[in-house]
């Protein structure tokens, strides 16, 4: 658990399709659970970081595990066609705090009615070659509605 | 002196199917830990500053008067854990702040385990009410629950009835029952963070007034919630942790307020422990007819709704606990599964001996009691479907139990 907490830095090839919104984002978990990942992006060169919907959920759940028990995932990005790939570690878990609230305001400026259940980051481990994206999956849905209370709060518009 | 790393990371391979941040957490309690200096002194900044007071008041020697004391830990993957900050340990963790890292680093005896974060401190904080309360005094935070006592004292002490468990409100600070307009401000304000709360905690101290016995408490709690409901539409998400109502009680509650869920603490499954150990309780409701009562709740809450909890350990505690921990083990699984079987969640909480309770500062049972119990009681609800919301890593974080629920489905 130590060894890792230092992270690597994110090569700078990385960061321009990152911030490049024609680029489709993927993430790949050891299983070969494969899933959209359009929320990921970095925002210091350094920290990879994606919005999670819903926790209770197929994709909640792989992230949950490649953090408990050190199992690197593969990030992919496709740009016309060219994809890139790397190894990157899931690192932590934010449910508050400065990165938390900058990608829950990332998520409902794009759709105020949008939420989020949690923001992850992750370290770039290093560079991998990815030939093929196939079987890409959007995660499924929590049983139950994961919002936060502001998110219901009265108005007088309603 | 026992080694913690070398320890988790034996437990970590002994139960390599268990999060080795549930396992250190349960470490953490355990063993306690101290903050050095340095990350005391950045915890005093804007971004991690708690309140001076805090509601439910436990009394402690160990901290220093000028400084403010932090929320709880958060661990990588977002685990809470619950510090007693101040009380002196034999052989704690350390956490310390790294400045050029700009991290807090966990450490014990040979050097770093992980770095850890704090819940930060709530937008709300510092601000107060129309009536010149500090909202810290009236709220409490954790990563993402808003925690209300609607009343800040217990009167089971009165009679020396208190839980022999039980440190709260030992502290000199208690506003004694709070004010629903500044409940109703409080949660107001809180919601103008984004994000920063899903469920609105309200507890308080046990309250027997009234006739029938309860029916002050019932009110006031009907009150507060309504009073918290104002700041929304419909149903919240919600917990209420109070004694065990008659049903016609809680249908009331249900039906009146937005609550959601509701959680009557049996705290100790053996009968005669209970009966020892929660005098009040027993005086007031009865070990049966709490059980009765927790179980009638699930037709009004739902299934998954109605959660209860031991003090894990305190069934163990000298001079009136079980022998060994083999038989507090059984017991304890013998209550999850009766509970999980009618639809109730059975939660364990790690029992920290508190010096100013009744059972006073004594020894805890072993490290990997807990484990146990943590690992039997998740795989016992999980073999009946049931999955804690409201008591989860992100809504409570008390529960090693519920916190390994995260692969579940």
């Amino acid at each position: 658990m130590g060894e890792m907490w230092k992270g690597l830095e994110l090569p700078d090839r990385w960061l321009s399709p990152l911030s490049d919104t024609n680029t489709k984002k993927y993430i790949r978990f050891p299983d070969s659970q494969t899933f959209f990942c359009p929320s990921l992006d970095s925002f210091d060169g350094r920290v990879l970081a994606l919005a999670l919907e819903e926790e209770h959920t197929d994709f909640g759940r792989a992230l949950v595990a490649a953090l408990w028990f050190d199992r690197p995932v593969q990030m992919i990005l496709k740009t016309g066609k060219e994809i890139m790939g790397m190894e990157a570690c899931v690192y932590r878990c934010h449910i508050a705090g400065p990165l938390f609230t900058k990608k829950l305001l990332e998520i409902r400026s794009e759709n105020p009615d949008h939420d989020m259940a949690s923001a992850w980051e992750l370290r770039f481990l290093k560079n991998i070659e990815v030939k093929d994206i196939s079987e890409v999956k959007r995660p499924d849905r929590a049983l139950e509605p994961e919002w936060h209370l502001d998110c219901m709060k009265y108005t007088k518009n309603g | 002196m026992k080694k913690k790393r070398e320890e988790w990371e034996k437990l970590c391979r002994t139960y390599p199917d268990l999060s080795p941040f549930v396992l250190l957490k349960i470490s953490m309690v355990w063993y306690g830990a101290v903050l050095t200096e340095t990350a005391l002194d950045r915890l005093q900044e804007p971004d991690y500053c708690f309140g001076k007071l805090e509601p439910f008041a436990i009394q402690f020697d160990g901290r220093p008067a000028n400084k403010v004391m932090p929320g709880g830990i958060l661990l990588r993957d977002a685990t809470y854990v619950y510090i007693n900050y101040g009380e002196t340990y034999e052989n704690p963790y350390q956490i310390d702040w790294d400045d050029e890292q700009g991290e807090f680093l966990l450490r014990d005896e040979d050097g770093i385990i992980d770095t850890v974060d704090f819940v930060p401190r709530p937008d709300f904080f510092g601000k107060i009410t129309s009536k010149g309360t500090p909202m810290e005094a009236v709220a409490d935070a954790r990563a993402q629950k808003l925690i209300f006592t609607a009343f800040q004292k217990c009167r089971l002490w009165e009679g020396k009835d208190q839980c022999h468990f039980c440190a709260f409100f030992t502290g000199r600070y208690s506003l004694g029952e709070v004010d629903c307009e500044e409940i109703y401000e409080t949660v107001r304000e809180a919601l103008k963070e984004p994000g920063r709360f899903s469920e609105i905690y309200l507890s308080g101290g046990t309250d027997f007034s009234g006739e029938p016995p309860f029916s002050v408490e019932i009110e006031r709690y009907i009150r507060v919630l309504q009073a918290v409901g104002r700041n929304f539409q419909g149903r919240f998400s919600s917990q209420l942790m109070a004694p065990a109502y008659p049903h016609q009680a809680l249908k009331r509650i249900y039906e009146e307020t937005g609550l959601t869920s509701y959680c009557p603490n049996i705290e100790v499954w053996d009968k005669h422990l209970f009966q020892t150990l929660c005098p009040g309780k027993e005086k007031w409701i009865g070990y049966e007819e709490w059980i009765r009562r927790t179980l009638d709740a699930v037709e009004i809450f739902g299934k998954g709704k109605v959660c209860t909890q031991v003090v894990a350990g305190a069934e163990l505690a000298r001079p009136y606990g079980f022998k060994t921990e083999d038989e507090a083990i059984k017991s304890n699984f013998e209550g999850c599964e009766f509970f999980a079987k009618n639809g109730v969640i059975c939660l364990s909480t790690i029992w920290r001996p508190h010096r100013a309770s009744r059972l006073g500062f004594q020894p805890m049972p072993s490290l990997s009691y807990y484990v146990r119990l943590a690992k039997g009681f998740h795989e016992i609800r999980k073999s009946y479907g049931l999955i804690s919301t409201n008591d989860d890593y992100k809504h409570c974080g008390n529960h090693p139990d519920s916190d390994l629920e995260r692969l579940d489905v």
